[in-house]
């Protein structure tokens, strides 16, 4: 035997009874956490999918979250609906406060963010608000003020974050390229790839020995490729809670991973999301201000976050239609020579075929399973958005087949 | 049938694009960008409805092919053989409809991934898979056609023509 497949039907899928769900944690075991946040979304199935949240219950659930966390009653004023994301809803307020220590009246603009009942990625609101804690001071990134990691006090799980300033897209036409991935234009992609690539190596190198927090997050060993074996599970999870229907070749690229996966020569912390549009930046400067989107986080290996930032939806080609932009910064080989200096760490061409096919599979799954799943279920605040994403799932699985096809020949 | 379902798509559609889009302009921007792509869905519905059993015809035959030429590397596959045999039946039925092929594809689709994945000889398994990731090209690419309309294609015109 070299799988462990099992059939199992929609029914289970759209209404998972317990010894379904016991029997799919068996078959692709995974971190602690994920496997609870994996759990928790099937058991919502048997619920009425996403209730819509009056932007006053929210306001009174963050007052409720804050309140019960400092100790004495604040104000939440000027709440209003914050875009941008597939996955997450967002509320920017403002916090009227005297603090943590309860002195001076203070006003903090902050943001709420909440998952819905079911997501196109489903993640941890505490591995989100660690990781978050654990870059503050190295990485710019929005400061974790609470977490309400279970939904006490809000409808479904969130946590409070610094409301940070910058752009996701320069204010001018950057001009017209081929490909998907966010275009800055030759002279800000010039001022902004040091950072790109600096941040990207300061991420990787932080001592994870060091840090005390990141509770929710297991710590793989050196030596040891369980942190890949988790990864590629819980994906391979998705795919078996989420899928309409079975797409043979993920099974075959699954079977190759986990047989393929490579032991950990540096724990690193990876972002999981690390890519053009997750940052925002200063035009004027030319500096990037703030990485978003932690909520894929994991301690891993650093070869995931390179080759997700050099993916073909995430890049462009250059104004003379020849050179394909990783992030719309510069070729993968560039990228990576660059990196390899910045961060003194060695870019293994090994593993970064491995994990070319692993965020390929990642693409895939989160597309044509996660996505459908969730939009099917009626479970997220956008269902129409989330719908539209799985118009990108087989363009994503041509990519992956033909690559993976490439890298085992 | 005067109420074809073809008409009642277009007269919503006529609605939403020429009288409710212009009333959208001080809407805030993710009610704008939900309508957009709810217009967007209901455009992909519209031009999709016609091949839609087609479509699914065709689907069910490159899994049947699939799956025959599995059971033919496999030596014996009793289940996928059952599973073939329904399809059969379903592909033979010109009354059958839609979600009736749709779940006779699903089907073939589990039993081929079953087969390739619980193998034991290695040949054997490495022959399986070769035909899926073979097997994988035209069919992807189809899948490709069917869902362009959503405009995530960067090059259209490249993918195979339709074959349903």
């Amino acid at each position: 035997m070299t799988g462990n497949y099992a059939i199992i039907g929609e029914a289970q899928r759209r209404l998972p009874d317990e010894a379904t769900i016991a029997a799919i944690r068996a078959r692709y075991p995974v971190e602690p956490e994920i496997d609870a946040v994996l759990t928790r979304k099937m058991h919502r199935r048997h619920g009425p999918g996403y209730i819509p949240a009056a932007l006053e219950r929210l306001v009174e659930g963050i007052g409720a979250l804050v309140t019960a966390r400092v100790g004495y009653p604040v104000e939440v004023a000027d709440a209003r609906w914050l875009g941008g994301g597939a996955s997450k809803l967002q509320v920017l307020f403002d916090l009227k406060w005297r603090g943590l220590n309860a002195k001076e009246p203070r006003v903090d603009t902050l943001v709420l963010r909440m998952e819905p009942s079911a997501s196109i990625t489903e993640s941890s609101r505490y591995r989100e608000f660690e990781v978050l804690e654990a870059v503050q001071g190295v990485i710019p990134s929005p400061k974790p003020w609470w977490v309400d990691g279970d939904g006490t006090f809000l409808p479904y799980p969130a946590l409070i974050y610094g409301f940070v300033t910058g752009v996701a897209k320069p204010s001018y036409d950057a001009g017209k390229v081929t490909g998907l991935g966010q275009n800055y234009g030759p002279e800000l992609r010039a001022r902004l790839s040091g950072d790109f690539i600096g941040m990207l190596a300061t991420l990787h190198r932080i001592d994870v020995h060091g840090i005390s927090g990141m509770a929710h997050f297991a710590r793989p060993e050196v030596g040891s490729n369980q942190a890949a074996i988790w990864r590629v599970n819980a994906l391979r999870r998705v795919w078996e809670e989420d899928r309409v229907e079975e797409e043979p070749v993920l099974e075959v690229v699954y079977r190759w991973l986990i047989a393929n996966a490579p032991p950990l020569d540096h724990v690193s912390i990876v972002h999981g999301d690390y890519r053009s549009g997750n940052f925002l930046f200063d035009e004027e400067a030319g500096r990037i201000t703030a990485w978003l989107d932690w909520e894929g986080a994991s301690l891993g290996d650093r070869h995931q976050d390179l080759t997700y930032a050099a993916m073909p939806s995430f890049s462009h080609y250059d104004e003379d239609d020849t050179t394909l932009l990783a992030s719309g910064m510069m070729s993968a080989t560039d990228f990576y020579a660059a990196y390899e200096k910045a961060s003194g760490l060695p870019v293994d061409p090994i593993r970064l075929t491995y994990y070319g096919v692993f965020n390929r599979y990642l693409i895939a799954v989160l597309t044509i399973g996660a996505a459908a799943r969730a939009s099917r279920t009626r479970g997220t605040h956008q269902d129409v958005l989330v719908n539209y994403l799985i118009g990108l799932g087989w363009g994503a699985l041509a990519e992956l087949r033909d690559y993976f096809m490439g890298a085992v020949a | 049938m005067n109420l074809d379902l073809d008409v009642q798509l277009q007269v919503a559609l006529r609605a939403l694009e020429d009288t409710v889009a212009p009333a959208l302009g001080g809407a805030e921007k993710h009610v704008v960008e939900q309508f957009h792509l709810a217009l967007l869905t209901l455009r992909f519905v519209h031009g999709r409805l016609p091949d839609m059993r087609r479509y699914a015809r065709m689907e069910l035959d490159a899994c049947l092919a699939l799956a025959r030429e599995s059971i033919a590397a496999a030596g014996s596959a009793p289940a996928l053989a059952d599973a073939v045999g329904a399809a059969e039946v379903v592909r033979a039925d010109p009354a059958a409809d839609t979600a009736g092929v749709e779940q006779a594809a699903r089907r073939l689709r589990d039993e081929v991934t079953a087969l390739a994945s619980a193998t034991s000889d290695p040949a054997i398994a490495a022959r399986l898979d070769r035909l899926v990731l073979e097997a994988g090209e035209a069919m992807i690419g189809q899948a490709r056609q069917w869902a362009s309309p959503f405009g995530f294609e960067l090059r259209p015109d490249d993918l195979p023509a339709p074959a349903w």
